[in-house]
């Protein structure tokens, strides 16, 4: 049982809520309710224990239902952010035309014609999240008719 | 008159080599692999090279098998179901990862990732617009 906490969730005022609200986790789980219905007596929303829950588990409010098979999306804390390893393929792309490539941030960890070569560097090095990038020749434009 | 609210704008280069989004790649949700991913309008569904399966320790011909016309060849990919991490929205999907290892490039298109957003774009600024479609519904 994974205990998630949705008293955390920052800009939430749940004083201002009326509506119902659905809570999604990764693995496809929805959960809905009356927001009423889980407020404690300090309308508080209370801690909730799922199952399987996966990371950022998070509150949606609808005011409309939408619309059958409406995909899922949640919000997580952090933003997405390559800029160091975009900051490194800037500086350093044209030396490596051609070839993939594994950064870790903004430290080279392989550079090879044989992409099979990058996974094992990769695990060797112990990076988390390898950034990876095929340096294509981008001195000609794209156009998506591709082989 | 139409109005549409975006709670995110990026400004993306103006090198006119096309619009990428940083993107984090999840499977299993424990194989993560971070990737500069060319959003391509015009393609029907998510494309990967073999290489960003290799690092999600995917087997690709286990996946959904697919045929993919272009304008002027074919090929064939299997569909995977993925998490996609970009900005700060998280979502699953299935994409495809093509088997021939010198496909060069991956492109996020509308079937799995277009479909997740409402999307506005200002080419001549490079500016575009995005949000879930929470908020459309909101």
């Amino acid at each position: 049982m994974t205990p998630v906490d949705f008293q955390d969730i920052t800009g939430f005022d749940n004083s201002a809520i009326t509506v119902s609200y659905m809570i999604s986790a990764d693995n496809g789980d929805v959960f809905s309710t009356k927001l009423e219905d889980a407020l404690n007596k300090d309308r508080k929303i209370p801690k909730f224990d799922f199952t399987d829950v996966q990371r950022n588990p998070i509150l949606t409010v609808f005011n409309t239902p939408p619309k059958p098979g409406f995909p899922k999306i949640y919000r997580t804390e952090t933003k997405v952010d390559l800029s160091l390893s975009q900051k490194w393929l800037n500086e350093n792309r044209h030396n490596y035309v051609g070839k993939w490539i594994v950064l870790d941030g903004d430290k080279l960890i392989e550079a090879s014609n044989n992409p099979k070569d990058l996974v094992a560097a990769a695990k060797n090095a112990g990076v988390k999240i390898p950034f990876v990038h095929f340096v294509e020749d981008d001195s000609r434009p794209f156009v998506g008719g591709w082989l | 008159m139409h109005t549409l609210t975006f709670s995110q704008k990026i400004e993306y280069s103006d090198d006119h080599k096309g619009i990428y989004f940083d993107i984090f790649l999840i499977a299993d949700r424990k194989n993560f692999v971070a990737a500069k991913v060319k959003l391509d309008t015009g393609a029907d569904y998510c494309i990967f090279q073999k290489t960003y399966a290799d690092f999600l320790d995917l087997d690709v011909e286990t996946g959904n098998r697919k045929e993919f016309r272009t304008a002027n060849s074919s090929f064939t990919a299997f569909g995977h179901e993925v998490s996609i991490q970009f900005l700060d929205f998280e979502f699953m999907t299935t994409v495809y990862f093509v088997t021939d290892e010198e496909f060069r490039v991956s492109v996020l298109g509308r079937i799995g990732f277009l479909d997740h957003f409402q999307i506005g774009l200002i080419e001549y600024e490079q500016f575009l617009f995005i949000d879930s479609l929470e908020n459309y519904y909101q």
